[in-house]
């Protein structure tokens, strides 16, 4: 039996709001903070790489080389200022299309997402084969996260702002927790956030650079 | 002489000035630390931890996980030190990282990977015990137990105790009025001030150096030995000060730990230290429980029979939950004598921490239940609720629900007690009062008994050393957890040895090699049993007195007496002997020598206790059965159902008072503890079965400047073969504060409340709110 196909969706489509600016687009080391998470992606196991985004996007946050990396489809979903579930649609549709066997919706805005968590991940989705297989932190689980196929109609199915979150609780869905680093998952919707995860990135960074 | 006096606690300086060091205080050049990894999940299978990461961190030594450990458990073998193939609540232990410093320790910790598949979690007993709620233990059938544990595989029962008295279906028909009342609360948390610790070494001659805030020296060597098959002589345990335990310190946990670790290093020394976090929710808990009582009675008020179920919330695993739910169910009817009784007390698993002892074992708890209905059955009856306890008052000639006849000895006098609350209470003149449009005044009052249910053959040891000026060293197995016994210890050989207190010194800490045995300092029975062996021991060292004496003084040594310093003859007290002359053997002016030094030897074994019968639980669980009366006066805000406790009673049948200042500090002690777990303690669940307040932020014990004015008196009824006649007390001030305090409430709000604990909010919802959402 050949290897399952797990695409990654990258959602890349919310409206920055809380941020007041397009916060994809904020510096984030040598690069943006929208392609933290999408680099990550690009190096692991998961492929392709579906990365969202609104129809008019002029993709200044996304610098060409990731762009046209081989494993990178972008798709412009006219739908996204509905929701979170409406972008996710998009994504998912595309991994229907390219025939994936499961699907890890990531976000753009969890810039410390690590290819490491991503394979570890994609590992125990393969070896177990759950429903869903989902990184969380002190008990709650979180993107990023791996949807086996059976569940693409109950994530189609969802509305408006309504992540997949809603999924985690219907207790007929069998979920694989990967209990990982609270820094992972750290998502940035504020400046106040931003500022945080930019002092966490330099110490952890200056850490390890003084740690060699 | 010393027996009555209220002698300062030998340790009170140095605890008063800070000097006084605990298990933690013990730091070493070289010690390693262990950080605990535990689970965020009530209820999950592992699918796999990964330790690579966290091995490869600066500092760490070993990361030990739970993959071919023994099962443990005291009654039951149901419990991996470390979870293995699933966890079964939240906060479970799920990988130990041992590293040079803690810091390197817990930042490793962080690196440990984790895969859980979630699992249905149970969340009270009355949801485990439905049918079709998830399992806990599949394989209950197969876990090693002893003969008394009950439990019933298939299902989340890990053991039932039934109580059959008389005839319960006649004592029903007999009765004009049956009423029934059900209670509940959920586990809450001891609280010490010490969390529990503890550190581990192996020397190179391979005997296992155990140092343990514990209130349980010589049990963590039996199971260390039991457990791992370690030679029990190679095990040393040692104890110091113990900073508070009431009853969180009884069971063994991270001692196991500490052992496993510092195997795990080349017996290097390991420390393994909860911080709060850890200790309220990862060590055991405080058990909660459901329970229902049926009271049948006649329009008098004549107690007829009485028919409980209790359900404990032994949590994941059943330890000492076991012990718990049977220590409540021997005592099912309270203080009171009940011709007909019917009892199930079941322990029973759930998706919480596991239970354990809480001061009282069992007893609050279960005073609780039986109390609040015997409140409603006097409202319903419209009779004083003091006049039916009263009437019911448990008395010698009597037989307990486990069908014990009592003597009296074995029982303190429960009227007697009951009467002088009264007094005290000015329960006649008032017992509620409005005093202007919100503010209402109420009193509540509840009865309380217990006997200790514990191991049949438990014993107790006493050593008496000599120095040379002639002073005494006390060396006991019981543990200073702060109730002071160690002092009453040397109250009582200084009464016996008839000199002064100051000159018996006691020796505080443990150490399983050198100190005697006592089976564990629970069950407010270390002054009972390591008195009665101090009092052998004394007895044993005054004829070692006698017998060099006589041939001193050239008497026989019946003749002779010891006090005050000497050993002298009865009929000419002017003839004597210094005893600081004989204390290391006699020399003759010509150089020869008899004797050597005194050592006095003592021990104290409980007689004629036998288990339970498993049908009817006939059978004689304790040596006696210490009783209390107790009240509390509230004031009650109807506007906004905030409330003050004014004054909190108790008349305790102390047998005898051996040291008054320290048996008032411990009924104190106790009747805050008990008001403190009534009124505002527990925790809180998520629907996953999480703990939302593990931390004292959120988890608000009751403060200082929070507290009652306590009244407190003695009654002496002596037990006759208890030293000097004293009976426990050190649980007693607690067992009737819960029920006495929603006694008080209920007639206060004017409705009945039967949950824990009594938050304004829950009186609210009781009055009128019930029908809201959370908020």
């Amino acid at each position: 039996m050949s290897e399952l196909t797990i695409a990654g969706i990258y959602l890349a489509a919310g409206q920055s709001r809380r941020m007041g600016t397009d916060k994809r687009a904020l510096p984030w080391g040598d690069g943006t903070l929208g392609t933290a998470g999408l680099k990550a992606a690009l190096h692991s196991c998961l492929s392709p790489i579906i990365v969202v985004v609104p129809p008019t996007d002029a993709l200044v946050w996304l610098p060409d080389a990731l762009l046209n990396h081989d494993k990178c489809r972008l798709v412009r979903c006219a739908a996204c200022h509905r929701g979170q579930a409406h972008s996710l649609a998009c994504g998912l549709q595309e991994a229907i299309v390219v025939g994936a066997d499961a699907a890890a919706v990531l976000l753009a805005d969890q810039p410390f997402v690590t290819t490491e968590t991503l394979d570890a991940l994609a590992r125990f989705y393969r070896q177990h084969h759950p429903d869903y297989a989902a990184f969380s932190r002190f008990g709650t689980p979180m993107p990023p996260v791996i949807w086996g196929k059976q569940m693409f109609p109950a994530l189609l199915a969802l509305r408006g702002d309504a992540g997949g979150r809603r999924l985690f609780c219907e207790p007929h869905w069998r979920g694989l927790l990967y209990e990982g680093d609270e820094s992972i998952g750290m998502d940035i919707d504020t400046k106040e956030d931003y500022e945080r995860a930019v002092i966490y990135r330099e110490v952890k960074e200056g850490h390890s650079r003084g740690r060699r | 002489m010393a027996v009555g006096k209220s002698i300062i606690r030998k340790e009170a300086w140095d605890k008063v000035t800070g000097r006084a060091k605990y298990t933690n205080d013990f730091k070493e050049q070289g010690m390693l630390h262990a950080k605990l990894v535990t689970s965020p999940y009530a209820h999950a299978r592992i699918i796999s931890i990964e330790t690579h990461e966290a091995l490869a961190a600066p500092g760490v030594r070993a990361v030990l996980t739970g993959k071919g450990l023994p099962l443990t458990g005291e009654d039951m073998r149901d419990r991996p030190p470390i979870a293995a193939d699933k966890v079964r609540y939240y906060g479970e232990v799920v990988a130990v990282v041992v590293a040079d410093t803690l810091v390197q320790a817990e930042q490793a910790a962080r690196l440990i990977r984790v895969v859980y598949e979630p699992l249905p979690a149970v969340g009270s007993p009355r949801e485990a015990l439905k049918e079709g709620a998830p399992l806990l233990h599949e394989e209950l059938d197969r876990y090693e137990r002893n003969k008394t544990t009950y439990p019933e595989p298939g299902t989340n029962i890990a053991h039932r105790t039934k109580i059959r008295k008389g005839d319960i279906k006649q004592g029903f028909a007999e009765s004009d009025v049956i009423i029934e009342t059900s209670v509940s609360f959920a586990p809450s948390d001891h609280v010490a001030m010490e969390t529990r610790c503890a550190t581990a070494e192996i020397w190179p001659d391979g005997s296992i150096h155990i140092s343990a805030s514990s209130q349980s020296p010589f049990m963590i060597k039996r199971l260390i030995h039991t457990y791992f098959g370690e030679e029990a002589g190679k095990i040393v345990v040692h104890t110091p000060l113990v900073g508070g335990a009431y009853g969180g310190k009884a069971p063994v946990q991270l001692e196991l730990l500490a052992y496993l670790a510092t195997k795990a290093v080349g017996g290097r020394k390991v420390s393994v230290w909860n911080n709060r976090e850890c200790d309220m929710v990862t060590s055991p808990v405080h058990i909660g429980l459901e329970a229902t009582v049926k009271i049948g009675a006649t329009k008098d008020g004549v107690f007829k029979a009485m028919e409980i179920v209790f359900l404990f919330d032994g949590g994941a695993y059943s330890d000492k939950a076991i012990d718990v739910s049977r220590a409540a169910a021997v005592d099912c009817t309270g203080p009171y004598h009940v011709e007909h009784v019917w009892c199930d007390s079941l322990c029973v698993y759930t998706n919480r921490p596991y239970a354990t002892p809480f001061r009282s074992f069992g007893h609050c708890e279960q005073s609780f239940a039986v109390e609040r209905a015997i409140d409603e059955l006097a409202k319903v009856l419209q009779l004083d609720p003091w006049d039916v306890r009263r009437k019911n008052a448990i008395r010698p000639g009597h037989t307990t629900p486990t069908q014990v006849r009592l003597t009296k000895s074995n029982v303190g006098d429960m009227p007697a007690c009951l009467d002088r609350l009264r007094e005290l209470m000015r329960w006649d003149e008032w017992q509620r009062i409005e005093l202007d449009a919100y503010t209402v005044r109420a009193k509540g009052i509840s009865g309380g008994w217990k006997t200790s249910t514990i191991d049949t053959d438990s014993s107790s040891g006493v050593i008496l050393t000599f120095n040379s000026d002639g002073s005494v060293n006390v060396i006991s197995g019981v543990v200073e957890i702060g109730t002071g016994t160690k002092t009453v210890l040397a109250q009582i050989v200084a009464e016996r040895l008839k000199m002064n207190v100051d000159d018996v010194h006691v020796k505080m800490d443990i150490d399983t090699q050198t100190t005697p045995e006592h089976w564990k300092t629970v069950a407010s029975r270390g002054t009972f049993m390591a008195g009665r062996a101090a009092l052998a021991a004394a007895d044993d060292a005054i004829r070692q007195l006698k017998e060099i004496a006589a041939c001193v003084l050239r008497v026989t040594p019946d003749d002779l007496e010891v006090g005050f310093g000497r050993v002298f003859l009865r009929d000419d007290p002017a003839i004597f002997i210094p005893v600081k002359d004989i204390a290391y053997g006699y020399k003759f002016p010509n150089g020869n020598a008899i004797g050597g030094q005194v050592i006095g030897r003592g021990h104290y074994i409980l007689r004629r206790l036998t288990p339970l019968d498993p049908e009817t639980g006939a059978g004689k669980p304790g040596p006696e059965w210490g009783v209390c009366a107790e009240g509390v006066e509230v004031e009650f805000n109807r506007r906004d159902y905030t409330y003050r406790i004014v004054k909190a009673y108790a008349v305790i049948d102390a047998g005898k008072v051996l040291n008054p200042k320290a048996a008032l500090g411990q009924a104190m002690g106790a009747m805050s503890m008990g008001l403190s777990f009534a009124s505002r303690e527990g925790f809180l669940f998520d629907e996953a079965q999480r703990v939302l307040n593990p931390q004292l932020r959120t988890y608000r014990p009751i403060h200082f400047g929070e507290h009652p004015t306590y009244i407190v008196e003695f009654i002496e009824t002596p037990q006759i073969d208890a030293p000097y006649g004293a009976r426990g007390i050190g649980e007693h001030g607690l067992l009737g504060m819960p029920a006495a305090l929603a006694n008080a409430l209920s007639l206060a709000a004017g409705v009945p409340l039967n949950e824990l604990p009594l938050v304004p909010e829950l009186i609210w919802r009781k009055q009128k709110g019930d029908s809201y959402g959370s908020l």
